[in-house]
């Protein structure tokens, strides 16, 4: 019984009510048509998604030899593994300073550039939004390769600019101080464009008479800006802030190639980690509770940020 | 009738139980042991009275197919080729599914690659990385196929293995002992005699400070990461210093390398890269024939890629890995990178047909191993061959006539050792060391502290295993 004494409608009444109806049996015919268009995404879903999370929880509990595909379930004996693994803190905190580093920098720099491309009186704005977004689509191994020439200590081009600045070599990607940040940096130049091509969206879509009406009230441009655009933008900005840490998180391919996650693991990131555990020293468990361990972070902080910074009302 | 059936639909709830259904069948698959790796059979195959393993005319196997990957350098990959045709052409029963080996296939990748049966048969391997796959039953034993014992006593012992169990599980193919060479040029533009090149860690360190400075260095061990690395920055120095290549006890259960003089060798390297006398990252071309470093630690692969790449006028010498000054060694002993082949096992066919495919493979592995076999990859590579009569046998010694500085390189290539083989847990002891190697070059540790945070680690290790 329903909350108001009124009989719940189970499902094969509800079958029953709707041959009732006038075109009943054309609705049924069409419930068919649904489940053979929904199948494949279940398909999908089942084999892609749910089977290999369910390998990956239970693997992070098992002793997994990848040639004989034995599975020994041994507890979590892993996870306890994991907490005195000086290597797995290296790579944890290697990957929330890159966070701090280059989600921010991107975010703001996208939005910066946003503005600066939605400006009408800007000439060749067309031709600077596809000039923005052109490292978006590089192939990150590309990227790599060639920002490592350029970070190079004695022959990069960046220590060459410096040093007209009379700034000596930095040693970017040889160095543990400047490894991760160098990463970082590079990143940054990589993510600018797609989040100005969000921000810039998100802004072409504020309304004329909001911006009208602000203006008649004598707003100048940094209060538009912070008062009137960034509060509307805000579902851009949670999207980016969520969409960077979920990829910050799992920066893997530069340092893979830029170091190798060194010197001495100070590029060493969560998602590096977990592939030197698991395909180089053949420690599939340990990997797997590597990786369950790095989604809940980022579920949890991924909630965090969303809570702290979605807004309802305006 | 038709009616009937269809008033019964597919309704969304069956749907839901039948991908229920499918997935948890599909979760239980997965999950199911696999079956056991293909054993050899004494006796089995298309005729049940034939043993394809053992048969010593391999011309009467049934037509067979073997993968073999070509390796490593542009040379090797086109003799490789070569040699494909002229075995299939001897053996026509026999097709060699040729293919250039995809990247990282050293240990790392390899496992998706046999687990998908696609792997070579004739795996070229180090013996640190047997270890790892014969002890996971995916070599096979090469002591009792026809022909072994022909292949086996050609080779030099030093430079090969009997596992505890008796059994010999790869056969060493090309040696590359390590050296320190020297761009000739430098050497002498800096004054310093290119006939005494230095032998202990006080001279070594003279010509580190004499070739260095002015935007070139003295030397370029590397500073990278990857977890075989220790073996050609650190291994050689460390034989130098202690005499030996041991680095655990031969019962397998301890680290022995903790020792004085292997923290003498630290102290060099450390030194090394203290002082600015190396190089920490790679430049475009070869900082060696460029001038740009002085010095080369390297195998003997240094003297075909010298004959090729180098400028004409380069002058190539090659010099003992230092010791310590107060050695007690006796000569200049080094480490010698040493690449096996070794059998994979044919993991999908089970029985008289994986028998007729290890077979066949063992056959094209002894045709590799064959005297002018090995020659044509000495010539094409530099490798040596680590046979027993390199420096008699006029196939071996008219090739490496021709390679500059062989004469002096071959002499010290004699006093080198391979990788320690106390244990199973090689690779995993290789990757501890580069870290501590790490640690020592990135000024993390002294070099004692290194040693001994190895040695601690090491030990946990084995206890482990």
């Amino acid at each position: 019984m329903g909350a108001t004494g009124t009989p719940i409608l189970q499902p094969h009444s509800l079958r029953a009510g709707l041959s009732s109806v006038p075109g009943g049996g054309r609705r049924r015919k069409w419930d068919k048509i649904a489940l053979l268009l929904v199948a494949p995404w279940v398909l999908h879903l089942a084999v892609f998604v749910l089977y290999p999370l369910f390998i990956a929880l239970y693997g992070s509990v098992a002793e997994w030899d990848i040639l004989s595909d034995e599975m020994t379930f041994v507890g979590f004996v892993h996870y306890r593994d994991l907490l005195s693994d000086p290597d797995f803190f290296k790579a944890l905190r290697n990957s929330l300073v890159y966070l701090l580093i280059q989600v921010p920098a991107s975010i703001v720099g996208g939005f910066l550039v946003a503005l600066l491309l939605n400006l009408p009186e800007l000439k060749g704005r067309f031709f600077f939004r596809g000039v923005y977004f052109l490292p978006v689509i590089l192939p990150a191994v590309v990227m790599s390769i060639v920002w490592q020439w350029m970070y190079a200590t004695n022959t990069g081009v960046i220590n060459y600019f410096l040093s007209f600045f009379g700034v000596d070599p930095v040693p970017w990607l040889t160095s543990e101080r400047y490894s991760m940040p160098a990463i970082g940096l590079m990143k940054i130049w990589n993510d600018v464009g797609f989040y100005a091509v969000l921000f810039l969206a998100g802004l072409q879509g504020i309304s004329s008479e909001v911006l009208d009406a602000a203006k008649v009230d004598g707003v100048n441009e940094w209060q538009m800006a912070w008062y009137i655009k960034i509060p509307l933008l805000n579902p851009v900005v949670v999207f980016s802030i969520v969409m960077g840490t979920l990829w910050g998180l799992n920066i893997f391919t530069e340092p893979l190639l830029m170091t190798d996650g060194g010197p001495r693991g100070s590029s060493l990131t969560t998602l590096l980690h977990l592939y030197q555990q698991g395909f180089i020293w053949s420690r599939l468990g340990y990997a797997n509770a590597i990786g369950v361990t790095s989604t809940l972070i980022i579920l949890v902080l991924t909630q965090i940020e969303r809570r702290l910074l979605e807004r309802t009302s305006y | 009738m038709t009616q009937t059936r269809w008033s019964s639909p597919f309704t969304r709830r069956h749907f839901l139980i039948s991908a229920g259904a499918l997935s948890v069948g599909g979760l239980l698959a997965a999950c199911a042991p696999a079956a056991a790796p293909a054993q050899p059979q004494a006796a089995s195959g298309g005729s049940a009275d034939v043993n394809w393993l053992l048969t010593q005319d391999v011309a009467e196997l049934p037509p067979t197919i073997i993968r073999y990957w070509y390796f490593e350098t542009p040379e090797r990959i086109e003799l490789g080729k070569q040699q494909e045709a002229a075995f299939e052409q001897m053996y026509p029963n026999i097709q060699v599914e040729g293919s250039t080996a995809p990247e990282a296939t050293d240990n790392e990748m390899l496992v998706a690659f046999i687990k998908a049966g696609t792997n070579s048969h004739v795996h070229q391997s180090v013996n640190m990385e047997d270890t790892w796959y014969f002890s996971r039953d995916l070599l096979l034993p090469l002591e009792d196929l026809p022909g072994f014992s022909e292949v086996w006593e050609r080779m030099n012992p030093k430079l090969n293995y009997t596992w505890k169990d008796g059994h010999v599980y790869s056969i060493s193919w090309y040696s590359g002992p390590m050296m320190i060479f020297y761009n000739g040029q430098r050497v002498r533009a800096a004054g310093l005699n290119p006939e005494q090149l230095p032998e202990t860690h006080s001279q070594f360190l003279e010509w580190a400070e004499a070739l260095s400075g002015d935007g070139n260095w003295f030397i370029n061990l590397s500073p990278a990461e990857e977890w075989w690395r220790w073996q050609f920055t650190a291994y050689p120095f460390y034989i130098a210093a202690t005499g030996s290549n041991q680095l655990v006890s031969e019962d397998g259960k301890n680290a022995v390398f903790n020792t004085e003089q292997a923290a003498q060798s630290y102290d060099l390297i450390h030194t090394l890269f203290a002082n600015g006398y190396n190089l920490t990252e790679v430049l475009e071309g070869n900082p060696f024939f460029s001038g740009q470093v002085a010095a080369n630690l390297a195998g003997s692969s240094m003297l075909a890629n010298t004959k090729r790449n180098a400028p004409p006028d380069f002058e190539l010498l090659v010099g003992p890995v230092p010791k310590p000054d107060d050695s007690t060694v006796e000569g200049f002993p080094t480490y010698n990178f040493v690449r096996n082949f070794a059998l994979m096992r044919e993991q999908d066919k089970q029985g008289g047909e994986a028998d007729q495919v290890n077979r066949a493979a063992w056959e094209f592995m002894k045709y590799l191993l064959s005297p002018e076999q090995l020659a044509a990859d000495f010539a094409a590579t530099g490798n040596l061959p680590p046979t027993n009569d390199l420096l008699t046998n006029p196939l071996y010694t008219e090739i490496l006539n021709g390679f500059p500085a062989a004469d002096k390189y071959a002499t010290f290539a004699d006093n080198s050792y391979v990788y320690d083989m106390n244990t199973t847990v090689g690779s995993e002891i290789m990757g501890i060391l580069t870290k501590s190697y790490l640690d020592l070059i990135f000024d993390q540790q002294d070099s004692v502290a290194a040693l001994t945070a190895a040695e601690t680690a090491v030990n946990e290790l084995l206890a482990k295993s």
